[in-house]
Parts: structure tokens; sequence; C-alpha cells
């Protein structure tokens, strides 16, 4: 007594299903990441708007600098305090 | 910031470097000031674009780790271009398109100006020590590399597009150059703005030619002047670090003693923006109004925008900046109690 064996093609078949089930729920994942956690991903997953001129053909810039933020006052100052 | 932001309309915001204080921070934390810095600007949608400057990096503070802080928000177009060991972080330039480059296409378009940032370093090394347990010291001038980079990028672009794209640069640290055209005199009635600042500290100070630490200046930031003295439409180069110097020149002639021939460039600085770092300057913003119209003559109108709404030292770098007669700067000095604290 022998046992039937499946097929060659049938076993591909199932293996090009697994495949694209597989990669269906990979999608899926990869979505759900992006639209949960969008804002913590590296920034090459954001599309950025390229900066352009106005309508009327300016642009403008404000340039801050030396904020010093995190500065702490000198040890005798803050003993005065 | 604030207040600036209100009384202006920029289409971004420039962080020219000294965001934070890095020696004074914790490593678990030291990026995270960064939050404070661009909520106003996340308020308003606005996009920017930062340099840093010698106390942003420093041993308990990264710039790489303090540009990844700055990215995860969309808005941030700080970026690096340039990669090697020690050489910054932020070196990049950002196009700028007309409005009619239509969405998507921005590939096929000819950019209508050009912004460089380059990142001179300075401050100390992450978390290292040398042999006696102290921390390295960082050179303070626009590395080589960088200004390979810089030439070659430039030279590129405009071979691609078959022309000169006009530009601007900014970079935390002023040049020697700034420094011999303050020590030839700054006419308060041709460049106006705070002149305080005397000499200004700039690129290469206290470092020798060979590398070493302990002398007045090092020559290492020739090879970036004669890169931005040599680049055809760079207009004008914003610097900051010096707080008591608010002024823009024009670097039209050969400085006494200088190697590298000025070219017409306006080197500029802006107003010191923070409550922290020294001085008791007003606190405020330099805008910069660049049209379409104005670049087909190479113009740039500027000013600066006080924290207390004031508007004062409006110039127009055009052709005839450095004739032209303005009246001089009022220099007005802010209160508070921090503003006599230096750090």
């Amino acid at each position: 007594m022998y046992k039937e064996q499946t097929p060659a093609w049938i076993d591909q078949k199932r293996d090009r299903c697994r495949s694209v089930e597989m990669f269906a729920i990979l999608l899926a994942l990869c979505s759900l990441a992006y639209f949960t956690f969008g804002n913590v991903l590296p920034q090459r997953w954001v599309q950025q708007e390229p900066l352009r001129f106005t309508e009327d053909g300016s642009f403008q810039i404000a340039i801050f600098e030396d904020f010093h933020f995190g500065e702490s006052m000198p040890f005798l100052l803050a003993t005065q305090i | 910031m604030d207040r600036v932001l209100d009384a202006e309309a920029a289409q971004l915001v420039v962080l020219n470097g000294d965001i934070i204080t890095g020696e004074n921070t914790h490593l678990e934390n030291s990026t995270h000031y960064m939050d404070q810095v661009v909520a106003p600007l996340l308020a308003r949608n606005l996009p920017w674009a930062s340099t840093y400057g010698n106390h942003d990096g420093q041993y308990n503070l990264s710039g790489l780790n303090l540009l990844a802080r700055e990215r995860q928000w969309p808005n941030a177009r700080t970026t690096q271009m340039v990669f090697g060991e020690r050489i910054g972080h932020t070196n990049y330039y950002l196009p700028v398109y007309s409005s009619d480059c239509a969405s998507g296409r921005e590939s096929s378009c000819t950019p209508g100006l050009l912004l460089w940032f380059f990142d001179a370093r300075g401050g100390f090394d992450f978390q290292q020590h040398d042999e006696s347990g102290e921390p390295v010291a960082r050179p303070n001038w626009v590395d080589s590399a960088v200004v390979d980079w810089f030439n070659n990028t430039s030279s590129s672009l405009s071979e691609r597009h078959g022309k000169t794209i006009p530009s601007l640069a900014f970079v935390h640290h002023p040049t020697h150059t700034s420094q011999e055209l303050q020590a030839e005199g700054i006419d308060p009635n041709k460049y106006p703005g705070i002149d305080d600042d005397w000499p200004i500290a700039a690129q290469a100070d206290g470092w020798c030619e060979d590398g070493s630490e302990g002398c007045s200046y090092g020559g290492q930031d020739e090879p970036f002047m004669s890169a931005l003295a040599s680049t055809a439409g760079l207009l004008a180069v914003f610097s900051a670090h010096d707080h008591g110097v608010s002024w823009c020149t024009k670097s039209h002639s050969h400085p006494e003693g200088m190697p590298i021939k000025g070219n017409g460039i306006n080197l500029c600085f802006g107003q010191h923006t923070g409550y922290g770092g020294y001085g008791t300057w007003a606190r405020g913003s330099r805008q910069v109004l660049i049209t379409e119209e104005m670049l087909e003559h190479a113009e740039v109108d500027t000013w600066i925008r006080l924290e207390s709404g004031e508007f004062i030292d409006s110039v127009s770098l055009n052709s005839t900046y450095g004739e032209d007669r303005y009246p001089a700067s009022p220099n007005p000095h802010s209160t508070g109690p921090d503003d006599e604290y230096y750090d």
C-alpha cells in the first residue's frame, strides 16, 4: 500500500497563496504602524513639502540664535536667591 | 519668539546655533530642550532649519542626538548631507522653489534660491575624555571635507540647471573675514547694528596652525572663506555666536592681512534671541526678505525685529550697500532678572 502523494502543482499553489497571505499581513502591519506611530518614525518616512516662494514671489526668513536653553545660573547668583 | 513670529510673516525659521547650553545639561535629557524651542513653530506650522553652535556639541549633548530629536517633527528641515568623523552634522542645503513649480515636480524645476547651512562645530566631543581626563575640544571651524562638498555641490547644481542660482548661507561661527572687517571699522551709518563685542570671536580662534590649542588664530577657516568668496550668486552669510554684534557689512575690498579677497558678499550677524547667554542686548531676530524680482538684481532686504516689537536696523543689501546711509542702531538693552548673567 502506498500513500498517494500530493501533486507538485498543488503544493506550489499552496506556497504562492501562503506568500500572498503573508505579504498582505505584512502590508497591513506596516500601514498600522505608520498611522499609529508615524510621528516617531524616522523622518525619511514622512513626505516633506519643499520650500517655496509665496504666490507674490516673496520668501521671508526669521533667524533666531543663541537661545542658550538649559543654561543654569552660576553658583554665586543661585545662592543669593 | 512668539512676539517676533506674530509681528512677522516668515516662510522659514532658521535656528542659527547655540540653541542649547549643552554644558549645563544632563546626559539623559539634554536634547529635550529642543521641544521647548520649537513649540512656537509647531503651533504656527512653520518649517525650520538649524545650524549647531559650540554650545550644542558638549560632553553631555550630542549633535547627532539633537538632530534626531529635531527630525521627529515633519517641520524640521535640518538634515545632514556630509558624513565623517568629527566633521559636524548640520551641513546641508535647502532649495526654495518658485510658487509655479508644480507640487511633486520639483525635480524638473530650477530652484529660485539655495540656502546653505554649515556646522562650524566647537565645544567638546560627546562623552569623550583625553588622557588627562579632560573633555576633548572640537575644532571650531567648518571642516575641509564640508568645504569640498560645498564646492562640488555648488558647481554641480549650477551645471545641472545651466545657471547660477542665488544663495544665502548660515553658519554659527563667523569667519575671520568678519573680524578683520570689524578691525577696519564698522561705520554705524553705513552698516547699522550693535558693535559691542570687540573683537568678535571667529572660527579658528584659540587654535594653532598645527591643529593644537592655545594660539590666537590658526587660519583653518581659510578654505571655507575662500569657498564663500568664490561661490557665484552667494549674496550673504549669516552668523551668530557674538551676542554683542548685529551688523551686516560688505566684503568689498581686500581686508588688510587677509589672504582671501572679498567679492562683495554681505557678512551679517543677527540679534541675540535667548534669555540665556551673556549680555543685556535686547532680544530679537533678524528678518531676511527675498523676492524673486529682487534676486534678479542680487538684492536682499533685512531688518531686526525685537522682542518688544520694535523694528530697527532695516537695510537693503544691494549694490550700493556700504555707500548708502542709514540711521545708526538704537542698540536697546533688555531688562530682567537674568540679564546680567554671564555664562
